[in-house]
């Protein structure tokens, strides 16, 4: 009971607002210490696993192409180009987003599509579509719209990814149960895995239709407008 | 051959070329501290797998200990102004898309018609989308540096979350807290009823998935203490249709932990939101019904 510890630690550090990697590192440490491991035990158990997930850090080699582009307007286009299509909303984007997303996971492709898509380009049509459609942008719509362009990212990674064969996810429980001694199949998992696929595209949905009534109703109270694009 | 270590080890060279030019930047506020945070974390990309691991985990406090003491902030270099940028996109236009585009394109490619997998065609993907920004836009390649290392310094230390979790993920492992969680789940669950099991189950997923920040970690300790033992052995649920259900109900917890840095800190500020937990709450509205979904559809469909 007391290796629980370590998720107190997580739990009333994060509440208490202190620095994210402190609370993180100490209450590893901790944890560590409570289940009798020496200091360099845990040491080399952090360092290892640090290093051995380093592939989790590799959105880094995208920044200096989308910072570039950025610098010369990259989101600014995209804004501009969202706005020659009729009809178009943050929510109706950010939902044909999501369903983009959740195909092609479907279909194995793996993205990363937060600093690929998300902040280049499905957050800034979505600004860009907001400000045309629910008036201009001030910074709390800025906020909600970016919220749920984020969001759709994970709803379409989620819970398309299993629905792909040979999907990572599949792969792992096949070698879980496998262990266990249970046969698994590939393809009856991944059937399996559509229901799930669908319903989470559809409260996006309505989740996305929300988001427009949002900004449509609500009224800029202060003059804390932001400039078109997004930038801060 | 190109191999994935090479592709860390490119990374930690630009994280020396950051690291440097935060040194260089003579307006930053800390400018020595914050060098030698990304200087340590290039370290440990480029030596990591030589380096003893007890080594890479000293870096890693240091790392969490200048970030803690509030030692590393952005540096000095500014967005362009509107004024600039809207010029500049009047005149390129569409062809600003290249290079963000070139990631995910080339990533495809290589990842489907060689061998050499996703994460090696995501570098490789990077310095080609690199070079196209550089030609698109006709700036020098200084300028690429200064505005890589500017997009580094908005995200911020928290860079590193994703990996120290999977750290803390792995002492937690060490430490058994997935059996324990496993059995204080299961020690409540009423033996006859198929209901509170598959709840056990999907809830039990959710909860460490919340917990680890990663369903793939949660899968193995709570199938093993939950899902064999209470739906599979004793209501004889269809390994096939509950596991891959527990998986998702697993991801439903992904959607509103903070420990899924890679997934909703880390956007929420690449994307420079004021509220960092943003993203999570949004997600919240979805991932309840989600996952009362997932329980109903266990019930239904895996026995």
């Amino acid at each position: 009971m007391i290796s629980l510890i370590g998720i107190l630690i997580v739990v009333l550090g994060l509440a208490k607002g202190y620095n994210t990697l402190a609370v993180v590192a100490s209450a590893g440490v901790v944890t560590g210490l409570v289940a009798g491991m020496g200091i360099v035990d845990i040491l080399e158990t952090l360092g290892n696993a640090f290093v051995t997930n380093r592939y989790m850090s590799l959105f880094i080699l995208t920044l200096p192409a989308i910072g570039l582009a950025e610098k010369h307007g990259l989101r600014e286009q995209a804004a501009h180009l969202i706005g020659k299509i009729r009809g178009a909303s943050a929510g109706r984007i950010i939902i044909l987003y999501q369903v983009i997303r959740t195909v092609v996971a479907a279909f194995g492709l793996r993205l990363g599509g937060h600093p690929t898509f998300v902040r280049p380009l499905i957050a800034p049509m979505a600004e860009g579509a907001a400000d045309k459609d629910a008036g201009q942008l001030d910074t709390r719509k800025q906020e909600l719209v970016r919220a749920h362009s984020a969001a759709s990212e994970n709803y379409g990674n989620f819970f398309g990814q299993n629905i792909f064969v040979a999907a990572g996810g599949l792969l792992l429980i096949k070698g879980v149960l496998t262990e266990l001694g249970y046969e698994v199949d590939l393809l009856t998992m991944a059937k399996y895995s559509i229901p799930a696929g669908i319903i989470a595209v559809v409260l996006g949905a309505l989740q996305m239709t929300l988001l427009d009534k949002r900004l449509r109703a609500s009224t800029s109270q202060n003059q804390d407008t932001v400039s078109r694009g997004g930038a801060r | 051959m190109i191999t994935l270590e090479m592709i860390y080890v490119i990374t930690g060279l630009l994280l020396v070329l950051f690291a440097i030019g935060t040194l260089k930047d003579k307006a930053h506020k800390a400018r020595i501290s914050s060098a030698i945070f990304w200087g340590l974390y290039a370290v440990t990309f480029i030596f990591g797998k030589q380096l003893p691991g007890w080594l890479s985990g000293l870096a890693v406090i240091v790392m969490v200990v200048l970030a803690g003491m509030g030692k590393v902030v952005p540096g000095s270099i500014k967005d362009a102004p509107v004024e600039k940028r809207e010029e500049r996109a009047k005149l390129l236009r569409n062809k600003l898309f290249i290079p963000t585009l070139t990631i995910p394109i080339v990533t495809f490619l290589i990842a489907q018609f060689t061998d050499l997998g996703a994460l090696i065609g995501l570098g490789i993907g990077s310095i080609a989308a690199a070079v196209a920004a550089v030609l698109v836009t006709k700036d020098s390649v200084g300028n690429t540096n200064q505005e890589g290392r500017r997009l580094l310094d908005s995200i911020g230390t928290v860079a590193i979350l994703p990996q120290l979790l999977a750290a803390l993920g792995a002492l937690f492992a060490a430490a058994g807290v997935g059996e324990v969680v496993a059995k204080l789940v299961s020690g409540i669950v009423p033996a006859n009823s198929v209901l509170a099991a598959v709840i056990a189950y999907a809830g039990g997923m959710a909860l460490f998935t919340i917990i680890m920040g990663n369903a793939f970690a949660a899968f193995a300790v709570i199938t093993a203490g939950i899902g064999v033992p209470l739906v599979i052995v004793a209501h004889g649920a269809d390994p096939n249709i509950i596991a891959p259900l527990a998986m998702t109900a697993g991801y439903c917890g992904t959607l509103v932990t903070p420990m899924a840095a890679n997934f909703n800190i880390v956007p929420a500020a690449l994307l420079e939101m004021k509220d960092k937990y943003g993203v999570i709450k949004t997600q919240l509205v979805v991932a309840i019904p989600l996952f009362i979904a997932h329980i109903f559809l266990m019930y239904w469909l895996a026995f």
